[in-house]
């Protein structure tokens, strides 16, 4: 704790406030995570009254035991709620958050770029399957294109847009990013995560 | 001892490198797609390793560019030359899509965030405009790319869902960049998807298990 010259509540509180200054979105978004908060079991203990005639008298164990007359005894009972997460688990959270969306999702593009990479284009000439793939098996790998631009649709087709208002630009390419810019982000991210360990041997990593 | 002013310049430079906000905005509307188009790829990893004669298509024809559908749509749908992979193993020939709509065994149509189906089935359905019904379905799969622990919600539903795909299905997994224990206690009994949780280039031990399981199934069911 020494260490900081800040809270971790400080330190969340900074976060949240510097990606809300820049992206409302996002900071909805993390705030979200963050107050969904996490499932905890608790137990409770309930009293259990016996009936008047099945001690003549409290029993003295039950007595010692702090119990109630006849006999009542204690039985614990389980039940799970939420509770918030404490300032260092919403900070994990948060991390986690944004490292999903600064370093995994550029590394999920790389990874299906590079498989797209790998593999070939219908032959042209729309033919059957079976003489497609006669002819797919004569191609050569410098038959190949050199690569496959991939779009996602930013609109589901069952979504109504009146003609004159679709846009041009229904979807969107995402080029991966390069191995250099990409490296820099994911060092950025563990700095921070050394700013933000508040405990001595804490690891962030999944 | 670390400063506050540490602190706001390293949460600065995250936000401001170019992986930073700025990807964020282009890649947020389309992050789920994102998430499906991986899980295809590891599909089509899968098909590869296996020695399968495969390539990309279209509805259309040549899918240049390749379009991944933005939400639940028809395999038979004209709206845009959605892309897909066809494959042919040992005979059988069969196809890997991304957010079509099947037909269960009560009628129901339901979306398959990524499938590999039968292809005469799926001809037959793009010929004779229908959804492709339960029984064309080889293996399916939810995805889902969560910035936060999972909901529990998402794991029943999926369940559900499979469960009116009939008894033919080969496969089914539920894949996510993040986990939820319970769930995968969930997910445990025999014939319940398979949890492919913390399925993303970060896990390649993940990535392995679910393309070997993919490539054994196959292998299986074309073994002559």
């Amino acid at each position: 704790m020494a260490s900081h010259e800040y809270s971790p509540r400080e330190a969340l509180e900074l976060l949240l406030r510097k990606v809300r200054e820049r992206d409302a979105d996002l900071a909805i978004g993390l705030e979200t995570v963050i107050d969904a908060g996490k499932d905890v079991v608790e137990k409770e203990t309930l009293r259990t009254e016996k009936m008047p005639w099945e001690y003549a008298s409290p029993p003295v164990d039950d007595l010692a035991a702090g119990q109630g007359a006849f006999g009542a005894k204690k039985k614990p009972r389980e039940y799970r709620k939420t509770v918030r997460f404490s300032d260092e688990e919403a900070l994990d959270i948060a991390l986690l958050a944004l490292r999903a969306h600064f370093v995994e999702q550029p590394l999920l593009l790389t990874s299906a770029m590079s498989e797209f990479g790998k593999v070939a284009l219908e032959p042209e000439g729309g033919q059957k399957v079976d003489a497609a793939f006669d002819q797919h098996s004569s191609l050569s790998r410098e038959d190949r294109p050199p690569s496959i631009e991939v779009e996602f649709e930013i609109q589901t087709e069952t979504q109504a847009v009146p003609k004159h208002e679709q846009d041009d630009k229904q979807t969107v390419s995402l080029p991966p990013p390069e191995k250099e810019i990409f490296e820099q982000q994911r060092e950025n991210i563990a700095r921070l995560e050394d700013l933000l360990r508040f405990k001595e041997g804490e690891s962030w990593q999944r | 001892m670390a400063t506050v002013a540490d602190l706001e310049r390293a949460i600065d430079t995250m936000l401001g490198h170019p992986l930073g906000l700025g990807q964020y905005k282009l890649a947020h509307p389309v992050q789920g797609k994102v998430y499906e188009a991986y899980v295809f790829t590891l599909c089509l990893r899968a098909v590869r390793e296996l020695g399968a004669t495969h390539f990309l298509t279209g509805a259309q024809g040549l899918p240049s560019p390749f379009i991944f559908r933005g939400g639940p749509g028809q395999i038979h749908s004209t709206s845009r030359n959605y892309g897909y992979v066809v494959f042919d193993l040992e005979g059988s020939t069969f196809e890997i899509h991304a957010g079509v709509e099947f037909k269960g065994t009560s009628g129901m149509t339901h979306e398959l965030d990524v499938c590999i189906m039968r292809s005469d089935d799926a001809n037959k359905c793009r010929d004779q405009p229908d959804d492709p019904p339960s029984a064309s379905l080889v293996g399916g799969w939810e995805c889902k790319f969560y910035a936060g622990p999972l909901k529990k919600d998402l794991g029943r539903a999926f369940v559900g869902l499979m469960d009116d795909m009939g008894s033919n299905v080969r496969m089914s997994g539920f894949c996510s960049n993040s986990e939820h224990q319970k769930l995968r206690e969930y997910f445990r009994p025999q014939r319940r998807p398979f949890p492919h949780f913390l399925l993303t280039p970060l896990h390649p031990s993940n990535e392995d298990v679910f393309v070997n399981l993919i490539k054994g199934e196959l292998k299986k069911m074309t073994a002559s």
